[in-house]
């Protein structure tokens, strides 16, 4: 059984899985985290008649995203790894997007709103993926044009909040963003039953390489 | 009863492991010095902080004590008020362990626990007055047992340890700079520079029991601008005189005003030389006064679990779902503890 969580996002995403797929998910509000994150971790176990020591490992999203709810997810996760030694697996929220449309014949950019006028970015092309990117809104197309890539030819596909960003950014991302991705618990199944690179990571070494 | 103790209000991350309120088995702090260079407390490096920090004091403490959370009869948490983002990393960390360990969680106030200090290494009896003396809290309270605890004056802007800090910081200081006040204040002369710093809120008309440091710190600021040459030791002295006589001042009125003859003094600028020179002197006149040792000043978990024992805590439903509350004290309310100061008072002690 395994137990995956990604709060990256503005909608948190907590769910169980088996080797079959997944077994039971559910979506929290990130504004109301806090108060539902164990009450849903409740209530998912009850409904499947599993005990927390019955789970074989953690999948979790580390970010780049939303930093309280990150936070509050990884406190979670963090003291039930620590107290049950159970091994956790992390994620790149930006991965765990892109899982949902790769392979592709078609280069893929996520990226996602950092605020303050910036972009956390990654592009997926010809079976290479660059590092990801915190760069701003106006660097974005001049750093994909270095990559050998035209924007006309690409996916781009991101997660922003398009409320809290200012109009002529606004303006330009309808422009160029086609359409708008989120994470779901299929991306993180995906990755947990696909990734044949697990690192396994005990105690506070584990989440504390979250790099926002 | 074993009580595991968290803490994490501000910079802080701390752990304890306390017996019925008393024995202290295990107390441990992490601070965070990264907060230096920027002049004060950044909420988001703080929490960040504090995920790393908490699991290495879990570690230090199992290796101290072997106590494991299985053999914990409760797990008491500061709830608030402090920073959002850092109060709900230990918030989040003591319901997942309560939820693990089934063990009954209890939200303790931040601020009354920091006067439940003195009473761990000390029999407080009740009532007393309590003043809470810290970097983000000035106040005064009038406790008549640990679950009643008004509090009755506060400042209505900044904290005294804020205001130390940003007089060192003014002149020439690192962060935070309130012990370097203290240590330079006792070479300097009080009287050198009397007449240019006023003292704060010393209008006990309107603001009997109430502070205000936001004057002084612009008073020092136009002083240091106007006189560049001028002597570190005597204005540190001259403020911290100002400012310690000041709030003294105040705590006598309420202490004539209830005829209470206690007095717990708490928080991190409780550490202050001057004021305990005071208060040793208010000690010697017959007043009990009750002050922690240096390390229960600052913040620390042992308070949180020694509080843990005197309140009730949360049902096992309803301590998954509680949230922190980061303000306690809002802005509207501290105005409103200004007015009718004396008849509120009055009621209090009629009430109890």
């Amino acid at each position: 059984m395994i137990l995956t969580l990604s709060s990256s996002f503005h909608v948190a995403c907590l769910g169980l899985l088996d080797n079959q797929g997944i077994l039971i998910e559910e979506r929290l509000c990130q504004g109301f985290l806090q108060q539902n994150l164990l009450n849903t971790l409740d209530s998912l176990l009850k409904l499947n008649q599993c005990f927390l020591t019955e789970l074989k490992y953690f999948v979790v999203d580390i970010g780049p995203g939303l930093f309280t709810s990150l936070r509050i997810g990884h406190a979670m996760i963090k003291t039930l790894q620590y107290w049950l030694n159970i091994p956790l697996i992390p994620m790149f929220s930006l991965d765990l997007i892109a899982k949902e449309f790769l392979p592709s014949q078609i280069p893929i950019i996520i990226a996602m709103d950092g605020k303050q006028s910036r972009f956390f970015m990654k592009v997926f092309y010809h079976e290479k993926e660059s590092p990801i990117q915190d760069i701003p809104y106006n660097k974005t197309i001049s750093f994909i044009e270095s990559l050998g890539l035209s924007i006309q030819d690409c996916l781009w596909i991101g997660d922003y909040n398009p409320l809290q960003i200012n109009i002529t950014v606004k303006k330009w991302l309808q422009k160029t963003f086609p359409r708008i991705g989120s994470v779901n618990i299929q991306n993180i199944q995906y990755q947990a039953l696909h990734f044949d690179q697990w690192q396994t990571f005990y105690g506070r070494k584990s989440i504390a390489e979250e790099k926002l | 009863m074993i009580i595991l103790g968290i803490e994490s209000s501000c910079d802080d991350s701390a752990l304890a492991l306390v017996i019925d309120g008393k024995t202290v088995l295990s107390n441990h702090i992490l601070s965070q010095s990264q907060h230096q260079p920027f002049g004060g407390i950044v909420p988001e490096l703080a929490s960040r902080e504090h995920l790393q920090h908490f699991y290495s004091l879990f570690d230090i403490m199992l290796k101290e004590t072997h106590i494991h959370p299985n053999n914990i009869d409760r797990i008491a948490v500061t709830y608030g008020p402090g920073l959002r983002g850092s109060l709900m990393i230990g918030f989040t960390i003591a319901k997942t362990m309560a939820y693990l360990y089934q063990k009954p969680l209890v939200k303790i106030n931040h601020l009354e626990a920091h006067f439940y200090s003195a009473n761990l290494e000390h029999q407080v009896d009740f009532p007393f007055i309590g003043l809470l003396i810290s970097g983000g809290h000035t106040l005064l309270a009038l406790a008549f047992s640990w679950k009643k605890i008004h509090i009755i004056g506060t400042t209505l802007d900044d904290a005294l340890g804020e205001a130390y800090d940003k007089v060192a910081s003014l002149m020439g200081f690192g962060y935070p700079g309130g012990s370097t006040i203290d240590q330079l204040a006792h070479s300097g002369n009080p009287n050198i520079y009397w007449n240019n710093i006023p003292q704060p809120m010393i209008n006990t008309k309107h603001h009997r029991y109430q502070f205000s440091y936001s004057g002084i710190k612009t008073a020092v600021r136009r002083f240091i601008q106007k006189n560049p040459h001028y002597s570190k030791p005597d204005l540190a002295a001259t403020f911290q005189t100002k400012v310690i006589d000041g709030i003294l001042k105040k705590t006598k009125l309420l202490l004539k005003d209830t005829q209470i003859p206690r007095l717990v003094v708490c928080g991190g600028v409780a550490c202050n030389q001057y004021l305990r020179t005071q208060l040793k002197i208010l000690q010697d006149q017959g007043l009990q006064v009750y002050i922690p040792s240096i390390p229960y000043c600052q913040d620390n978990a042992a308070m949180i679990a020694g509080l843990g024992f005197h309140q009730p805590p949360e049902s096992l439903e309803d301590s998954l779902t509680v949230d922190v509350q980061e303000t306690i004290l809002p802005f509207h309310y501290r105005n409103q503890l200004a007015q009718n100061e004396k008849q509120r008072l009055q009621t209090l002690l009629e009430q109890s």
